[in-house]
């Protein structure tokens, strides 16, 4: 070797407190938190103040725009009331119904078929046609034929939502198994991995955060369906509910459904997501 | 103990034509002739896209569609002894990123052995064994996406080493890994090979590399590869750094890189003439 050692050293010229760097690190990350926070909430805050004020001067007109204010006490009769807040449960308990049973049954069906569909490629094939061929028809259009199917009542509603979802969830399902990175596959042909093994630990996993995707947008789809369907039946629930009181001009209460609607989707969707963290904490969103 | 001089795995005139999206036909691989012998590390060198990859899957099981005789005779391939098997036939590390993101290190490794009849003892005592190996013994319960790109390719290869294969398959292991821990990994690997006697089929665009780990260096040619020149090593120092000393190491690495650049040059001048307007693609060739 030539050239000699210039200088050489194994301890740090100067000690850092690593203490002291963490606590102002936390500090920072926390502040970038909080202001996250703060202006998630602010901004819908805005809004509604602005309504508040363009309501109260009469810049909208009170009739169709009622002040969040005047909406809320309007709605709170319907939680002190007795007899409004009856009418106001049996229609969340049969949209309630509707909607649970649509997307449970819905997702069952879509991710078995999407499985089926993602490890048999002749299934793929046989299959494919028909599912983009239907899948993007408005569902309520097939309203119709749901009922000649089921008759007037909630079994041909629950029948168009689980159609709704299952082609959601059948084709995310299906595209998070034949999508997903093809080294996993390889892992497992290359070691020989038994058949059961494979799907349990590869294949499954794998299609997990695209399943979940097609899950959330299956419940998008749910709602839309149960409340139109609604509109039209006729027949109780949140979406008849909404409808009813345009019709009448009970504005308060078709916001309060309005209200209702939102905050499920939003929390069910918040619900959907926490699932997915959770089974798939590898995926950072 | 396998004799040195029996053939772990021969490949005759084997040719790899794929076809392209819009359907033309693209040829990897022309005329390979190959014997790789039991206990014997192979490296196959050359220029990007020459196909080193393509014969790595054809080896590996994971590309049956070739033109030509590719006959594997590795213990373990007889189906007599299938049910007591405790090695694989082949295992594979991959170039990319082959950890299993939803799985912890011990669970990654341990997943390669699902085939194998061995106790679960047995089980724990090779993923121990081979992730104190790769230095990962203090991350058992990590899950890949908390450790770093390197750290990861560890646990690939150790997954590999852990089902104790009649042949380990490797393409470029070690890309991923900076400098130093690249010379650290390829002083472990020639150490566990020298102990177990394993046969080898290593991929690797580094030429260096390849002097240090192989016993017979195969260079192919721009595509379609055909295998340009096979070197034996004679070098056998069992320190990576006192291998690097030599002047036997210098002399082989430079003789190899001529003939790559040979190679390089051979496709940059055929690409200049069929394209000369076309820069971009001459390109192509060295990229």
């Amino acid at each position: 070797m030539t050239g000699q050692v210039l200088r050489s050293t194994d301890t740090p010229v100067a000690d850092i407190d690593v203490s002291d760097v963490a606590d102002r690190l936390r500090r920072d990350r926390g502040r970038q938190q909080r202001k996250r926070k703060a202006w998630a909430i602010l901004t819908p805050l805005a809004v509604l103040l602005a309504w508040e004020l363009a309501t109260r001067t009469g810049l909208l007109d009170e009739r169709f725009f009622p002040s969040p204010t005047g909406i809320l006490t309007d709605s709170s009769h319907y939680f002190t009331d007795p007899q409004l807040r009856a009418e106001l449960f049996s229609n969340l308990a049969q949209s309630g119904v509707r909607l649970g049973i649509g997307f449970l049954l819905g997702s069952a069906v879509g991710l078995v078929v999407g499985l089926a569909m993602g490890l048999h490629p002749v299934t793929r094939y046989a299959l494919s046609s028909l599912i983009s061929g239907i899948y993007p028809l408005p569902k309520l259009t097939l309203f119709p034929l749901m009922i000649i199917f089921f008759g007037i009542g909630n079994t041909s509603m629950i029948a168009l939502i689980a159609l709704g979802v299952f082609f959601m969830v059948s084709i995310n399902t299906t595209s998070g198994v034949i999508y997903s990175n093809p080294v996993y596959g390889d892992v497992a042909s290359a070691f020989e991995l038994p058949r059961l093994v494979r799907l349990r630990t590869i294949t499954i996993p794998a299609a997990i955060p695209s399943v979940i995707g097609g899950l959330r947008l299956g419940f998008g789809q749910a709602l839309i369906i149960v409340v139109s369907t609604e509109f039209v039946a006729g027949d109780g629930g949140v979406g008849y509910m909404i409808w009813n009181s345009w019709q009448v001009l009970n504005v308060p209460v078709m916001f309060l459904g309005l209200a209702i609607v939102g905050l499920t989707g939003w929390l069910v969707s918040a619900c959907i997501s926490l699932v997915g963290r959770l089974l798939a904490p590898w995926q950072n969103d | 103990m396998k004799s040195p001089n029996t053939t772990a795995v021969r490949i005759e005139d084997l040719a790899k034509v794929f076809l392209s999206r819009n359907g033309t036909a693209l040829q990897a691989l022309h005329n390979i002739n190959l014997e790789v012998r039991s206990g014997e590390v192979v490296a196959i060198i050359g220029p990007s896209g020459c196909g080193k990859s393509s014969l790595l899957r054809i080896l590996a099981g994971l590309d049956k569609v070739y033109e030509g005789r590719v006959h594997w005779n590795l213990a373990g391939d007889h189906g007599g002894d299938k049910p007591r098997r405790d090695r694989l036939t082949s295992a594979t590390v991959f170039q990319s990123d082959s950890t299993l993101p939803w799985l912890t290190v011990d669970r990654n490794v341990r997943i390669g052995l699902s085939r194998l009849r061995i106790d679960r003892r047995e089980a724990d005592t090779r993923v121990q064994e081979v992730l104190r190996l790769v230095g990962l013994a203090e991350f058992p319960k990590a899950y890949p996406h908390e450790l770093s790109g390197g750290m990861r390719q560890r646990v690939a290869i150790a997954r590999a080493l852990a089902t104790r294969p009649h042949l380990l398959l490797m393409d470029e292991p070690l890309a991923a890994l900076d400098a130093q821990t690249r010379i650290v990994m390829q002083q472990e690997l020639l150490n566990i090979w020298r102990q177990t006697h394993s046969t080898v089929f290593y991929v690797t665009h580094d030429i260096e590399e390849a002097v240090t780990v192989a016993d017979r260096v195969v260079v192919l040619s721009t595509r379609p590869g055909r295998v340009r020149l096979v070197r034996e090593i004679g070098t056998r120092t069992s320190s990576v750094t006192d291998l690097r000393r030599e002047t036997e190491f210098g002399d082989l690495v430079a003789e190899l890189w001529e003939v790559i650049a040979g190679e390089v040059g051979v496709s940059l001048a055929a690409n200049d003439s069929g394209n000369s307007g076309n820069p971009a693609k001459a390109k192509a060739g060295v990229a």
